[in-house]
């Protein structure tokens, strides 16, 4: 009876790690975009999307741009974020959503970068973490990096904060935070 | 929370499939967020199981014969 439990826990395992993709139907952007849909990503599901800063359940991650609103919106972010939401930023406004959502005062670092818009990164960093042996994406080459500013001082100063990726000078530009599950 | 910067929103025409693909990743919840997951009845409330390096933390309910899911929420 054990092995059959376990055989079957093990396939149910197996399916359920394809299945660990998007679950909500809406992508909501904080900010003006030039860049959605099939421009912006693939591999999913295309999503709804929606021009609001306010991500609600049925809200499959949020995209802050460099012109979102950020201010007054930390605890419902972070309310979000604890739901099991996933907020992604752009250009510039990495710090501020950070200070915004966890109440700290980080400004930005120096700006890197190319420009050419490309948000995977030219360097991975921490190449064994499981996000990217889950997704062995080539980086990005050297003239084609997008631009940004250096998030080295707050991820150095944030002991929950893990640098994923940088920039060809040694920048970091790709880093998260783990959201802990509530029990 | 994912700290990202690039410039993504320029929709200049250098941005690669590469790109594209990180961002589904991201999106999809790569690095974290709610999904679902079916799970079986001889998984308890609060059991705990290996998911591809991330642990997940399965909440559900057993609706007839039919073992969906409730929510899962993963920490990477």
């Amino acid at each position: 009876m054990k092995k059959i439990a376990a055989v079957v826990l093990l396939g149910i395992i197996t399916w359920a790690g394809s299945a660990a993709a998007q679950t909500r139907s809406d992508l909501m952007y904080c900010g003006s975009t030039q860049r959605t849909g099939a421009s912006l990503y693939s591999g999913l599901t295309p999503l709804n999307e929606i021009n609001s800063c306010a991500p609600d359940g049925n809200t499959q991650a949020l995209l802050v741009t460099r012109s979102g609103t950020v201010t007054g919106n930390g605890a419902a972010w972070l309310a979000y974020l604890n739901a099991g939401g996933i907020i992604i930023t752009e250009y510039s406004i990495s710090a501020s959503v950070y200070n915004e959502i966890y109440g700290t005062s980080y400004v930005n670092g120096s700006g890197q970068g190319n420009c050419q818009d490309n948000t995977m990164p030219a360097v991975k960093i921490n190449p064994g973490n499981p996000f990217w042996v889950a997704n062995p994406i080539p980086v990005t080459a050297p003239n084609e990096e997008g631009c940004g500013f250096d998030l080295s001082t707050l991820v150095s100063g944030e002991a929950q904060v893990t640098a994923l990726g940088g920039w060809i000078g040694g920048a970091i530009s790709f880093a998260y935070r783990p959201t802990v599950p509530a029990s | 929370m994912i700290l990202l910067e690039a410039d993504w929103q320029d929709n200049q025409v250098n941005y690669t499939s590469d790109s594209r693909q990180f961002m589904g990743a991201l999106i999809g919840g790569g690095l974290g967020g709610t999904f679902w997951i079916h799970v079986h009845p001889m998984l308890r409330p609060g059991s705990r199981a290996s998911l591809c390096g991330a642990e997940v933390l399965a909440l559900y309910s057993v609706r007839g014969k039919e073992f969906t899911r409730d929510a899962g929420k993963r920490a990477a």
